[in-house]
């Protein structure tokens, strides 16, 4: 009797059981689905945790490439979690197993991953914890196996800034973020500076959405900044892009493409996405890890490979200037050169 | 700050249709949420119903090539969490509270590793959403004409099922017998109702309401579908069921009221000069939550009855004694 009174819910668990039984790395619902063994080669046991889907055209399929790029290469062995936890608690029992399981290094993928591996990382001192902080060091990266690693983005930023300056017809930017976090500052920042460059009189309104998921609240924060002048847009956080660019899209407006090549979700509207070559960065640390010279934090500017600014050939919502796109040009050598030293503003102290 | 742009008179409609799209996912899911605790059944799976409605809506549009597949498969994807929810929790009588959570989880998890398993790598192209529907010689009223008559037939829709779920609870034998067995399910299991039965309709009548709701952030005005794309709109909508003191008039009032004020919250950041304001954002981001409590306290504290249903959360056990 009372097994007939859970037989659905066996059949239930059964069924979902089942589909996760063909699983494979694509997304481990265990982290000790497979054991790794350090001595069985020189390649690095790495994991990661990704907060969002492997397709999402975005933060983790950047990171996601990234790091397949590095397994193609036989520099690691390697285990994902996608979609994994945000949460604090979520994110240490995901990592702690990992860590348990003897993997060498692991990363979070997020800014929010910062403060479990800062708690989990003096439990496991033989396992190296990675999370992107994009601090440049200044978030205070405490542990000798934890490290930070950043993502310039005020970089291509700024570049993408000269751009837009050279595009917009009111002057004005409209910038969503996520969270008021440093790099999500840095990159609004530069952009309008990069702007300022082309249209000194331009300006920028801001809005952030207390979110990394919500795209509809991103869109509707497109619309306001669109109904009080704005016409080119630039995000921080991929959910917040797909908001951005699908409103720019409905409303004939122009939109930058967020650590991705996103011009695929709006073929006429996104002038250029600033796309994270990640796997240099990740390539870096591995490479460190193998010859035991781990560093508290990784940064790997546009001079080194770790941004570009994708230009989107199929973009018409506007024009771009010959003399921008020659400034952009000019200054993008200069940063790659290193002559020119694009400012990082994303301090949130004044 | 410039408070024209957003107070001025050529934006308060933009700001009225702004506050509509905002409030219709929630507020179908609320109105939803609304019958099925007046029926006694706590029914906190509400944001899986969202997520999976958006979710099958999705798989609808893309499949077919057609937005407005998306709608009943929307719905039916809310419907499916509601047939689980309607089965842990009606008919095993298990607890209620626990049931929703899981079913939350359940499809934040299944939904994502689906997503991954159908698509791989390669992101699913995006698609045009369902676009507005102007009502003739009405729709160029100036003015409020393009408030009322010039919106998305699912904001239509959304009125439609509103006024339904008011009409049912109170003018129909169905919606006599949902209060019954949310206030004295004993009584009218006495008078020959089958609560099970009343309980199980009214969940599901829930999941399809805010199955559409998720339906419409993707099919309405994404054209996408990302990983828990519904952000908590279901947990808003459970908070706004409490707001309207379980009344669907009420609630979606206050749906409305909530999608106002974030309207606004995102206008007022854009004008107050964001990055360099000295208020810090979070309190723009807690100003719909804090404009609802501060409406439900007082609405509370002016009510002279109890409007939440006796039996709320309760299994109902035929036979068993009432604690």
């Amino acid at each position: 009797m009372i097994f007939k009174r859970f037989l659905p819910l066996l059949a239930v668990l059964g069924l979902f059981g089942a589909a996760c039984g063909e699983d494979d790395s694509a997304a481990p619902e265990e982290p000790t689905a497979q054991q790794p063994d350090p001595e069985a080669d020189d390649k690095v046991s790495v994991a990661i945790l990704l907060p969002c889907a492997i397709n999402d055209l975005s933060w983790c399929q950047a990171a996601y490439e990234g790091v397949k790029q590095l397994e193609t290469e036989g520099l690691i062995d390697l285990q994902i979690v996608d979609d994994a936890p945000f949460d604090a608690q979520g994110a240490t029992r995901v990592m702690s197993g990992f860590a348990e399981d003897g993997v060498q290094f692991v990363i979070g993928h997020s800014f929010d991953y910062g403060a479990p591996i800062h708690e989990l990382a003096p439990d496991y001192p033989d396992v190296m914890f990675a999370w992107q902080g994009s601090c440049g060091g200044f978030c205070g990266v405490e542990g000798p196996n934890i490290t930070d690693y950043s993502m310039p983005m005020h970089e291509p930023a700024y570049l993408s800034g000269i751009i837009a300056g050279g595009i917009t017809e009111s002057g004005i930017i409209g910038a969503n973020a996520g969270y008021d976090i440093p790099v999500c500052r840095s990159t609004m920042e530069a952009f309008l500076l990069g702007a300022r460059e082309v249209r000194p009189d331009a300006e920028r309104l801001d809005a952030f959405l207390g979110s990394w998921v919500d795209a509809a609240l991103a869109k509707e924060a497109t619309a306001a900044q669109a109904e009080q002048g704005a016409d080119v847009f630039v995000a921080c956080g991929n959910a917040g892009s797909f908001g951005m660019i699908q409103e720019a899209r409905e409303q004939g407006l122009s939109a930058f493409g967020y650590v991705f090549d996103e011009s695929a979700l709006a073929p006429e509207n996104v002038v250029a996405s600033m796309a994270w070559q990640i796997d240099e960065t990740y390539r870096r640390i591995v490479s460190d890890i193998s010859i035991g010279n781990f560093q508290p934090t990784y940064n790997v500017p546009m001079s080194a490979g770790g941004f570009e600014v994708q230009m989107n050939p199929g973009y018409n919502a506007g024009t771009i200037p010959p003399e921008a796109m020659e400034l952009f040009e000019t200054r993008k050598q200069e940063v790659i050169d290193g002559t020119f030293e694009v400012p990082f503003i994303g301090s949130i102290e004044e | 700050m410039n408070w024209g742009a957003v107070f001025g008179a050529a934006a308060i409609i933009p700001l009225l249709n702004a506050s509509i799209r905002l409030a219709v996912p929630t507020g179908l899911a609320a109105v939803g949420e609304s019958l099925c605790q007046r029926a006694g059944v706590l029914n906190l799976s509400l944001e899986g119903m969202m997520l999976s409605g958006a979710y099958a809506a999705f798989l609808g549009a893309h499949y077919s090539g057609q937005p407005w597949v998306g709608v009943p498969a929307g719905i039916g994807g809310g419907v499916f969490i509601g047939v689980l929810m309607a089965l842990f929790s009606v008919r095993l009588k298990t607890e209620q509270v626990i049931n929703g959570i899981a079913l939350v989880l359940l499809a934040s998890g299944l939904t994502s590793f689906i997503h991954v398993r159908l698509f791989g790598v390669t992101a699913p192209e995006r698609f045009d959403p369902i676009s507005p529907l102007e009502i003739p010689l009405l729709g160029s009223i100036p003015g409020l004409g393009s408030v009322v008559f010039d919106q998305s037939p699912l904001v239509y829709l959304t009125v439609a099922l509103i006024f339904g779920v008011w009409w049912i609870l109170y003018r129909t034998r169905y919606g006599l017998a949902v209060r019954a067995a949310g206030d004295r399910p004993a009584a009218a299991d006495a008078a020959g109702l089958d609560i099970d039965r009343v309980r199980s309709l009214a969940i599901l009548v829930s999941g399809a309401m805010a199955g559409l709701g998720g339906a419409v952030l993707v099919v309405g005005q994404l054209g996408l579908f990302t990983q828990n794309v519904t952000a908590g709109r279901g947990w808003v909508a459970i908070a706004l069921v409490i707001f309207g003191r379980w009344s669907p008039l009420r609630v979606a009032a206050g749906a409305f009221l909530f999608g106002f004020t974030d309207a606004l919250q995102l206008r007022i950041q854009s004008a107050s000069g964001g990055i360099e304001s000295n208020v810090p954002f979070e309190f723009f981001q807690a100003l719909p939550y804090l404009v609802t409590i501060v409406v439900v306290v007082v609405a509370t504290a002016r009510a002279r009855d109890d409007a939440q249903p006796e039996a709320l959360g309760v299994p109902y056990v035929k036979g068993a004694r009432r604690a």
